[in-house]
């Protein structure tokens, strides 16, 4: 190994650690850190499938979803120093997870059939609030 | 930068490994990582639970089962999910998809792992748990769909199943629906004409993952035997062919001058 790769390589060691650290401010409390290790905080956010509307038969296969997201703004940055109004949004088709949106509309592509759509508002460390935060739940058909 | 020149190379970059292993001890300690990673907010698929495990299976597949008011004479949208994450099996309908009776106040949907019958388990290689889709009124009186209505069954095929499609029990065989794929590759979808008993079996008339790369991998093995049948070297078998003069000393079999040939 020339002494270029190894300079090369604990370069990007060192990038890796820088990206490894905390993102915003020190390490939050363990109060509001993600998974098991801790209890949830809770948002005032409040989430509402605006369309497709319950019952809407739809002319497939792009499905135009629209979320109204109140109470709380979506960010785009990922981490663990979470905010209760701060997040984004999870989009469950038919029971099963679909995307992660940070915006509060999108395009998905389905095939005909009845499906269902919700979503639910998490926080910047992608882990649920609790209470889970989640969206009227549509049935709807696409032909 | 005399020095640094002249220092040797790998020197150098023992120095600055060790620098960067000293940084990261140091960012650790100074603000250590904590808690769990990120969650990526991909759900890991739980183990396909069957209805009869083998030792290596899990078992215990769950049930659904929903009320609703009926008593508007439509019925209301009917959202059944079985438990397992993701779930194992859904029926999705909207207002209006069952055929109520005269007189209906109440419609029970449920969705039930089954055994298979003798000529269920016979008719075709089945892949995880048959489900048996019923609604039933107040009375317990069988409800059958709308003419016309499509409500969908979703089905999660297990791990490792070849390609499979959502099939009907229609009394005499399974009869494979056009299946579409959800949100996950093993998250299955067909639009259903009928309640009834619904499986996952094989797709495109019997050709399954397995068989077709079973055929791949022989082909491409006999291919290869050809390839090296063709070019194995050719013995002068032939007493018509006059043998190969020997080479000249320093040159190999095709005339080109060996390394080092003119040494001696």
């Amino acid at each position: 190994m020339s002494c270029k790769q190894v300079m090369l390589l604990c370069l990007g060691v060192a990038l890796a650690v820088a990206g490894c650290g905390p993102a915003n401010g020190p390490t939050p409390p363990p109060s509001v850190l993600a998974g098991s290790i801790g209890p949830r905080p809770s948002s005032p956010a409040t989430l509402t499938v605006v369309q497709p509307q319950d019952g809407a038969v739809i002319n497939g296969p792009t499905v135009h979803v629209v979320f109204d997201l109140q109470n709380a703004t979506i960010t785009t940055s990922t981490t663990t120093h979470i905010q209760p109004d701060l997040g984004h949004i999870h989009l469950y088709v038919d029971n099963v997870l679909v995307s992660m949106n940070y915006q509060t509309q999108d395009d998905i592509t389905l095939t005909p059939g009845a499906h269902t759509l919700k979503g639910e508002f998490v926080a910047s460390d992608h882990v649920p609030f609790d209470p889970r935060v989640w969206s009227n739940q549509v049935v709807f058909s696409v032909q | 930068m005399t020095g640094l020149r002249s220092a040797d190379p790998r020197s150098i970059g023992l120095v600055v490994a060790v620098a960067g292993l000293a940084l990261i001890a140091l960012v650790e300690v100074w603000q250590p990582v904590v808690g769990s990673g990120l969650y990526d907010g991909v759900v890991p698929e739980e183990p396909y639970r069957v209805l009869n495990p083998a030792s290596d299976q899990a078992g215990s597949p769950s049930s659904a089962q929903v009320t609703l008011d009926a008593s508007s004479g439509i019925s209301p949208a009917i959202v059944l999910v079985t438990t397992e994450q993701p779930p194992q099996a859904q029926l999705i309908a909207t207002p209006g998809a069952i055929s109520l009776a005269p007189g209906s106040s109440t419609l029970t949907a449920s969705v039930t792992p089954v055994e298979p019958s003798s000529e269920e388990a016979a008719a075709a290689t089945i892949y995880g748990n048959i489900y048996r889709y019923s609604v039933v009124d107040q009375a317990g009186n069988a409800l059958n769909l709308a003419s016309g209505a499509r409500p969908t069954v979703v089905l999660r095929a297990p791990f490792g199943a070849p390609a499979v499609a959502i099939a009907h029990w229609d009394g005499n065989g399974w009869q494979p629906l056009p299946t579409g794929t959800g949100a996950l590759p093993t998250i299955l979808t067909a639009p259903v004409t009928a309640l009834g008993d619904y499986a996952l079996v094989p797709a495109g008339g019997g050709l399954t993952l397995p068989t077709v790369t079973g055929l791949a991998v022989l082909a491409l093995g006999v291919l290869g035997v050809l390839l090296l049948w063709w070019r194995r070297p050719r013995r002068a078998t032939d007493a018509n062919t006059p043998a190969r003069p020997p080479a000249p000393a320093g040159r190999n079999r095709r005339g080109q001058r060996r390394r080092g040939g003119d040494r001696t």
